[in-house]
């Protein structure tokens, strides 16, 4: 067993710096030869920040090749408040994309987070498909995706696209599911054979998946017809090239640090050769000016200075500001109750008066997405004690309880004493609906009555929500922790 | 969900990404989580960002500088 982690890990150490890689080779190109240059991005994740960059790339690879088409595999929105908190939540990409002459889409399971009624407008918008031949919506849902796309180029070659998304264990995209009424989804595996005759309806047929790498390499298996697939979902960046039942599985990591480049050579109706490799993003030179003026505005939005919600006084210490969160958190369906620890707040004093969304991101900078657990007061007695004596002293702030550790003559935390908030003992064994971070949820140990999901909404988001639906904000001297000795 | 990394199995909740599950495992064998967290790789040997999503079963690999291929 240590042997086999060994050479995974070999392998990975070496070809990490050796990213070129001829992952199919046919025969020698007849002279009616054309060469076609696919790029593909995936899970961008709102990251503007490249897009000078990128752009540039794009259009330097464009003045060199004739057909240049450029995909997205999804998931571009999501992870970078500028764009996340944009009136028009996700616009700023969608208008970079347009500006970069995206091609087609992938549906990523991230292009749901801002609702269905936004994730419409931003397809409105975009110059571009959006694409899933696994989701499915109903006749009065204005809000459809194309199962399949084909693009003839100039000298008639046709390029078809097809599509699917991931699904959990639930058989949901990740998302929260109340983005995701009314819309049924079927599994990528099963549904992919009905579509086998694009195969003979296109010259180049690539599947733009959103499936993650190894779901795309299961693919292959029960769908071996694509020249290639681009696909997402996982952030794989793809450091060793090759192929599964013939075909090539690319994906090019996150946040628009790499991109896929295949460079397919196509003569009598098929690819007869294929080269793909990621390249690097950030050591292109060249840089799009517009882009840059683009993300410069955006960068500068006035939005993240916009006020929310007003302090009624200092909200200072960690009991106050720590209690604010886990208001915020326990305000989001279906929890009851939500821990914060210590590490994660990360400013002393929030001041009285004006808050705004900048203010939210200094206090709760990790991106940290909100988890639901069943916990019975066992567990979360459990999460407590553990807590406390990792880092030997308080360093769980909740909201839906009070709690005082009880500890030993040597402040080893030995009991908690745990009352709701009228005073009352919790009721053995009841499972509360429970919210901690994605940090405490990985990080901390403790016994827990479910095996945990997340709510795909970052704390963050959650702070905001509350705040401009409370207004005005009161947390200050809030203290519900407590250290008592035996 | 199901996951393993370096060949040990432990549960994780879903949606869970791949620096909350390498955390996990470091939880989950009873050592330190890391300040840095060590790269992680797929079982064909290509890189995992730290905030990609996982799939259930996933086999998940990273450097261990004192690893030895055992857990207790």
């Amino acid at each position: 067993m240590a042997d086999m982690i060994k050479r995974i890990l070999l392998l990975a150490s070496v070809v990490i710096h050796s990213l070129t890689i001829s992952v199919w080779a046919g025969t020698p190109a007849p002279a009616d030869t054309t060469t076609l240059v696919l790029l593909s991005v995936n899970d961008m994740h709102a990251r503007i920040d490249q897009f000078p960059q990128f752009i540039s790339m794009v259009d330097s690879i464009r003045s060199h090749h004739k057909h240049v088409l450029l995909f997205s595999a999804g998931d571009m929105f999501t992870g970078n408040p500028v764009v996340d908190q944009y009136p028009d939540k996700g616009y700023p990409i969608i208008e970079l994309m347009n500006m970069a002459r995206f091609d087609a889409t992938a549906t990523g399971n991230h292009e749901f987070d801002y609702g269905q009624e936004t994730l419409l407008e931003r397809i409105k918008q975009a110059d571009f498909p959006f694409l899933s031949a696994n989701i499915h919506t109903t006749g009065d849902n204005p809000l459809k995706f194309k199962p399949y796309h084909i693009i003839t180029l100039e000298n008639g070659i046709k390029v078809g696209l097809i599509s699917f998304i991931q699904l959990n264990e639930a058989g949901l995209p990740d998302s929260h599911p109340s983005r995701l009424e009314g819309i049924t989804f079927t599994d990528a595996l099963s549904t992919a054979p009905a579509y086998t005759f694009l195969r003979d309806s296109c010259d180049v047929f690539v599947a733009l998946t959103h499936l993650g790498f190894e779901t795309d390499v299961k693919l292959t298996e029960v769908f071996p017809f694509p020249d290639i697939i681009l696909g997402g979902h996982t952030h794989t960046l793809v450091t060793n090239p090759r192929t599964f039942n013939n075909v090539p599985v690319m994906q090019a990591g996150s946040g628009l640090r790499h991109v896929t480049i295949a460079v397919l050579k196509v003569a009598n109706g098929k690819v007869t050769h294929l080269e793909a490799r990621n390249l690097d993003v950030r050591t292109h030179s060249g840089i799009n000016s517009q882009a840059l003026a683009l993300v410069e505005k955006y960068n500068d939005n006035p939005e993240l200075n916009q006020i929310i919600g007003t302090a009624a006084d200092d909200i200072a210490g960690s009991d106050a500001l720590g209690s604010l969160i886990t208001d915020a958190m326990a305000s989001v369906a279906p929890l009851e109750i939500a821990f914060q620890n210590k590490g994660g707040i990360r400013i002393d004093n929030l001041p009285k008066g004006d808050i705004t969304i900048k203010d939210v991101f200094r206090l709760d900078p990790f991106g940290n997405e909100l988890i639901h657990f069943m916990l019975s007061p066992d567990d979360i007695k459990s999460l407590i004690i553990n807590a406390y004596n990792r880092e030997k002293s308080i360093d769980l702030y909740p909201s839906g309880i009070t709690y005082t550790v009880i500890t030993n003559p040597e402040g080893i935390a030995i009991d908690v004493d745990i009352r709701m908030p009228d005073g009352s003992l919790p009721v053995p064994g009841k499972l509360y609906n429970t919210g901690v971070s994605s940090y405490v949820a990985s990080s901390y140990t403790f016994s827990r009555s479910s095996e945990g999901e997340s709510l795909y909404i970052i704390t963050a988001e959650s702070l905001i929500n509350f705040i401009r639906s409370q207004k005005l904000i009161g947390n200050s001297g809030t203290k519900r922790v407590f250290v008592r000795q035996q | 969900m199901k996951l393993f990394i370096n060949q040990i199995e432990f549960q994780i909740y879903r949606g869970a990404k791949v620096m909350d599950a390498v955390r996990a495992y470091y939880t989950t064998t009873r050592q330190d989580v890391p300040a840095i967290l060590p790269p992680a790789f797929d079982r064909y040997g290509n890189l995992l960002e730290p905030d990609g999503e996982l799939l259930p079963e996933q086999r998940v690999f990273i450097f261990e500088p004192q690893f030895d291929g055992r857990h207790d």
